[in-house]
């Protein structure tokens, strides 16, 4: 069944004209970002300067006496070194004065003299005395925008080469992906390298100054994110102009709006944090440093391999703390289905919404109260064992106690999920199967063998899969409740790398860390793929 | 097609909510009563200052510092904001706040206690001006104790003749394993946390020392219970079961209904002769630096900082204002009293980034030492190991 | 012929399913205790029964400025999640069950994918995007970035459902004259209703209790949602649980009325007598 190759043209057109829309939208706010800044003056390479001593604005007048390349520079000696002068003013109320109309009048003096190019801006600023002032600052090199509209550029000349050069099919499709990301990624990689150079030189160059404050430095990351644009749509493109049948073309209308929106708002992202583990994040500067974090990382830091503190420690926890968590979730959320879905059983209705609270009520206040009851002195757990005559247990002294603390609170938090998706997957099984097998005098385990559990694969498979990485991924119950005690044993990857950008302040080493976590996930979902292709065997 | 409907309708909830940049725009994380204060003081702002509308947007405090850092460089944050001091050196690094240096003067400068105007300085640039502190003191039970000890060699034979008299009484507590509740006796005892240079002092011999103290209180003194969380200290106090606590004034809230309790400065410790010295949070109002109505946040910031906005927060609402013009007879109470003692002998807490670094690994060590029976001395090299650890 | 259970049976599970039902509730008491008293601490102890009552938090927070629209915005956004995330997700499981086309295995996996990486890195980037597209501050951006994380749950979980429904009922359908979407539309939805309900509950979820992206997004204190609101009373150091309590109490009503209402869509689709080749 062939396709009237125009008929086809209408998708691919449309999506240029949004990655255009995109591009118009991203210059029309960079644009108006850069021309409303305001930031205030760094004293260095100022080109041109006007002060109005008393206020009045029109009165703005050179400042051809005063060196202005340092213009906070007073060497009398002051009470409070953080407070700064500026030799010969007089008072003035600031408020008077108005930012715009300063600007103006300065353009309106300088006219013959100002050359306002790109690399420059003004800046105005007032002293404490109520003198105003007015400069011309030399901005410096700002590679910022290139990367991001290079990005896009190159990204639809080779979308729009890949719409002609038809029926090229999804491998050469990813291939023209890959080899557009890689000069993409490329230069923005080196475009925020040369940000970050930037911002270091004039962070260096102000410290020498009296407490200025370094500029303002764009993240270079969201820059390298955004150029990640072209990848998706190349994706998009290669997968579409394959596609001659049109059952095909229903099949991608049907997935389309789904994909391309995952696409833009998890694939950015994504690249932008990719893009931020080759880098190190010191005090709101990024730098370069390859694969130095994965490294570190990897070599555990020079710990021993069973130490609490090394990667690999941290990864076997996470590991069995998925597996155990994930079993305990299943088990139980398919018994309790089980018996729940049984329709002669009366009051199941309010079973089921009692049993579905742990899910709906917000689990920081339940994670806490968890801890609360697993305290040592005054918990309920310790009560009950004392009790029943068992000696109370310090919980978050031990790793296997903390451990099972966290397990506790994560099972009572998870297993009305399971419970509601194995509620669901239970009804796909046609119930003229049991019937049959009741006719042959099957036991209830064996119905449960050979007809519940193998049919209940497709429908259960995704919540166990998916489940497994969002318990690997949890960070909420670890951080709540036993928050890494003993001595960091019971934390899990993605509470260390949580620690390492919020608490150490180390983005580029965080996203290392959670690279590698996408990377352990990733192997693992390979490794399910047959589990599900087998599952879809089942119904053929 | 019935999808392309779909996303028309979609794009059309992308309508409305222009963001207003008429008004000024001041974030907040108050609660309660301290947020209905902030408003009528802006309202009074507002009522002085015509033509100028503030638009207070609160924020709930865990995501205040995170908003705000994405918030600023887009152009999107507040004009002015107010928040505690301990990030100043993270945002003055980053460009997003604007320095004062050339708006304050020494006249308003001499107006507060200079260790909270200190907190807000980093590399010698003034960010902000200080609203309130915040700081820990000793509360006691004035049934339990008659006198407030004035050193900690009285204060734990206080405790001891208490706990001795009634076992399930005990004598002191406050979290253990808090590097901030245990400054207070790491100053104490002439120890800091960084020394110049930036190089980590936390395993130095005087650090050692006050952990040695206070393993000494927990379990040779047993005077202090071994597992100690902030909620058990509250219902502990509150049952008139517990002499003495390290506490700050949010504390007070915790009290409400329950009375003959005071507060006293904190004792000086009596192996160094040195007073215990908490640390000094500050609550400050900041301009940001992209901000594009300056004058009017400057204005706005002298207005809420000024003496008799602070008379008036101290006496209705008892906050600890910065400003100490305010503190004249009949403006606060004994409770006031105290901690307007206490921050001459606090120390601020350091504004620069790399204090973050200092929680975790110290509050490993502390337990550890405290709680575990690990030697103080080792428990604090590990510590200093962790902090470094990355660089 | 079905076989009721014995009267021993019945016993038996009542009795296991009230324990179980009372192990669950119990730290939520704890909860209810921390609402209904006047006072903000933390409740520690053993006693998880209220000892003094009073409503006194419930009526502070319906007097909280902005509760009414904070309420309505994180419905109105709970729900376009809800609707959009499961119209979409259904849509696309149907193209991943039903057919057989380039890249059906990568969109899978793709789907899977996305849940992998670590939300809490990508917030900034994620804001930076947000704002460039001009969706901040806007209840679409709220919804577009939620649905990320619920679609791929609910396509996967479709897409399993519908694997589960045999071809020949559509096989007949088709043979009958119905178009593609007629098919989707009238035969293949309502035979998978359980499914749908989990997942249009499991995206009312996702939606309804976030905060920490609705608090980072919004500029605006009308804008909220109410997770942001009950995270308003956690302070630095100290939080006002009675309040808190009672917002979390209030916040879990409509997830357990929805449920309530979705029940009775949890019934098997092919159990009315089927249709049989």
């Amino acid at each position: 069944m062939g396709v009237e190759p125009r008929v086809g043209l209408w998708m691919p057109l449309a999506t240029l004209a949004f990655c255009t829309l995109i591009g118009a939208v991203g210059l029309d706010r960079y644009g108006a970002h850069v021309q409303d800044e305001q930031l205030t003056w760094s004293g260095e390479r100022v080109l041109d300067a006007m002060v109005a001593s008393d206020g009045s604005v029109d009165r703005l007048q050179a400042l051809d006496g005063i060196k202005v390349d340092r213009i906070v520079d007073d060497p009398a000696p002051r009470k409070y070194r953080f407070l700064w002068s500026l030799r010969g003013e007089e008072a003035l109320d600031p408020a008077n004065v108005d930012d715009a109309a300063l600007v103006e009048v300065y353009l309106a003096a300088r006219k013959a003299a100002v050359v306002r190019s790109e690399s420059d801006h003004l800046k105005v600023a007032r002293t404490h005395a109520g003198a105003v002032l007015v400069a011309r600052v030399d901005r410096g090199r700002d590679v910022g925008t290139l990367p991001f509209y290079g990005g896009i550029l190159l990204g639809l000349i080779l979308c729009l080469g890949m719409m002609i050069w038809r029926g090229t099919g999804i491998y050469s499709a990813l291939l023209g992906a890959l080899a557009a990301f890689v000069p993409v990624a490329g230069g923005a990689a080196w475009a925020a390298h040369g940000l970050t150079l930037q911002a270091h030189e004039l962070a260096t160059a102000v410290a020498s100054a009296t407490g200025l404050q370094a500029p303002f430095v764009s993240n270079p990351a969201g820059v390298i994110g955004l150029a990640g644009l072209p990848l998706v749509l190349m994706i998009v493109l290669g997968i579409w102009t394959r596609s001659r049948a049109s059952a095909n073309r229903v099949a991608y209308t049907y997935l389309m709006p789904a994909a391309v929106g995952m696409g833009l708002l998890v694939l950015v992202p994504f690249i932008v944090g990719v893009a931020l583990a080759f880098m190190r994040h010191d005090m709101g500067t990024f730098t370069w440093v390859g694969l130095a974090n994965f490294g570190q990382i990897l070599s555990s830091e020079g710990y021993g391999l069973t130490h609490p503190l090394s990667f690999y420690f941290t990864l076997a926890v996470t590991i069995g703390w998925t597996a155990i968590n994930v079993v305990l979730h299943v088990g139980i959320g398919l018994a309790l289905a089980l018996v729940l879905q049984r329709p002669t059983l009366r009051f199941r209705g309010v079973y089921r919404v009692l049993l579905i609270v742990p899910w709906a009520v917000p689990s920081y206040i339940t994670a806490l109260i968890w801890k609360g009851m697993f305290d040592k002195q005054y918990g309920m757990i310790n009560h009950v064992f004392g009790v029943i005559g068992l000696e109370p247990v310090a919980w978050f002294n031990g790793f296997w106690t903390a451990f099972t603390a966290n397990v506790t609170t994560n099972t009572w938090l998870g297993f009305p999920f399971m419970m509601v998706v194995c509620l669901g997957a239970l009804q796909s099984i046609p119930r003229d199967l049991y019937e049959a097998a009741d006719v042959d005098g099957a036991s209830a385990w064996a119905k449960f063998r050979h007809i519940t559990l193998p049919l209940l694969k497709p429908a259960l498979l995704p919540a166990v899969i998916l489940g497994s990485v969002w318990t690997f991924n949890m960070f909420n119950v670890i951080y709540l409740v036993s928050n890494g005690q003993p001595h960091h044993s019971t934390d899990i990857l993605i509470t260390e790398a949580y620690r390492w950008a919020f608490e150490q302040d180390r983005y580029g080493y965080a996203a290392a860390y959670s690279v590698i976590i996408f990377l352990v996930l990733l192997s693992y979902s390979l490794l399910t793929q047959r589990v599900t292709k087998a599952a879809e065997e089942a119904y053929g | 097609m019935r999808i392309v409907a779909l996303w028309a309708f979609l794009a059309l909830l992308t309508g409305c909510q222009q963001q207003n940049r008429e008004e000024l725009v001041l974030w907040h994380a108050y609660r309660g009563a301290e947020a209905t204060a902030l408003t009528s003081a802006v309202r009074r702002f507002e009522a002085s200052a015509d033509g100028v509308k503030v638009r207070l947007v609160s924020v709930p405090y865990d995501a205040f510092a995170n908003k705000l850092s994405v918030a600023i460089p887009r152009g999107n944050g507040p004009d002015v904001f107010i928040y505690a001091h301990d990030r100043i050196g993270d945002w003055a690094a980053r460009g997003l706040l604007e320095p004062l240096g050339l708006w304050a003067n020494e006249s308003l400068i001499d107006q507060f206690f200079l260790q909270t105007v200190e907190s807000l300085v980093y590399e010698d640039a003034l960010y902000g001006l200080p609203l309130a502190f915040k700081t820990l003191a000793l509360f006691y039970d004035k049934t339990l104790v008659d006198v407030a000890p004035r050193t900690t060699a009285e204060m734990v034979a206080q405790a001891k003749a208490i706990r001795a008299a009634d076992a399930s009484r005990w004598g002191l507590a406050y979290p253990l394993d808090s590097l901030y509740f245990h400054a207070p006796w790491l100053h104490g005892f002439g120890g800091q946390v960084y020394s110049k240079g930036d190089e980590p002092a936390l395993a130095a011999a005087p650090a050692v020392r006050s952990v040695a103290f206070t393993r000494r209180l927990v379990h040779e003194e047993k005077i202090i219970p071994e597992e100690v969380t902030s909620a058990l200290v509250t219902s502990l106090f509150r049952d008139r079961k517990l002499a003495f606590v390290v506490n700050g004034p949010w504390f007070r809230g915790e009290l409400e209904g329950h009375d003959k309790w005071a507060v006293a400065p904190l004792p000086i410790v009596s192996e160094t002769g040195i007073p215990a010295r908490p640390f000094l949070g500050v609550e400050g109002v900041l301009l940001s630096a992209q901000s594009l109505r300056k004058a009017d946040g400057y204005a706005l910031m002298r207005f809420l900082t000024r003496t008799d906005e602070a008379k008036t927060r101290l006496s209705s609402g008892g906050q600890l204002v910065a400003n100490q013009a305010a503190y004249v007879k009949g403006a606060g109470d004994a409770f006031t009293e105290a901690f307007r003692q206490q921050v001459e002998q606090a120390v601020p807490l350091s504004n620069r980034p790399h204090m973050r670094r200092i929680w975790t690994p110290a509050q490993d060590a502390l337990s550890q030492a405290i709680m575990h029976g690990v030697p103080p001395a080792e428990a604090l090299q590990e510590a200093v190991r962790l902090i470094k650890r990355g660089d | 012929m079905k076989q009721t259970p014995s009267t021993a049976m019945n016993i038996a599970t009542h009795g296991g399913l009230i324990c179980v039902v009372v192990a669950t509730l119990f730290p939520v008491l704890w909860v209810i205790k921390m609402a209904f008293r006047p006072s903000q601490t933390f409740a520690t102890g053993l006693n998880p029964f209220p000892t003094t009552f009073s409503v006194a938090n419930f009526t502070d927070l319906f007097a909280e400025p902005f509760f009414w629209e904070q309420l309505g915005n994180s419905f109105i956004v709970a729900g376009v999640t809800t609707v959009a995330g499961v119209f979409l997700a259904c849509t696309s499981a149907y193209a991943l069950s039903r057919f057989r086309f380039p890249g059906r295995r990568a969109a899978l996996m793709g789907f899977l994918v996305t849940q992998m990486f670590p939300g809490t890195m990508m917030m900034i980037p994620l804001y930076h995007l947000l704002d460039q597209l001009m969706l901040l501050d806007r209840v679409l951006g709220l919804v577009l970035v939620y649905s990320t994380t619920a679609i791929p749950f609910c396509v996967w979980m479709l897409k399993g459902y519908f694997d589960t429904i045999p071809r020949a009922i559509e096989e007949s359908a088709l043979m009958d004259g119905a178009s593609q979407f007629t098919l989707f539309w009238r035969i293949i939805l309502p035979l998978s209703r359980p499914a749908i309900a989990v997942t249009a509950l499991f995206s009312f979820m996702t939606a309804w209790n976030e905060f920490i992206l609705a608090a980072t997004f919004m500029s605006d204190e009308a804008a909220y949602t109410l997770p942001v609101r009950l995270q308003q009373y956690v302070g630095q150091y100290t939080a006002e649980w009675g309040h808190f309590a009672a917002g979390a109490l209030l916040v879990s009503l409509p997830v357990m009325i929805l449920f309530l209402v979705l029940q009775k869509h949890l019934v098997g689709g092919l159990t009315a007598g089927g249709v049989k080749g």
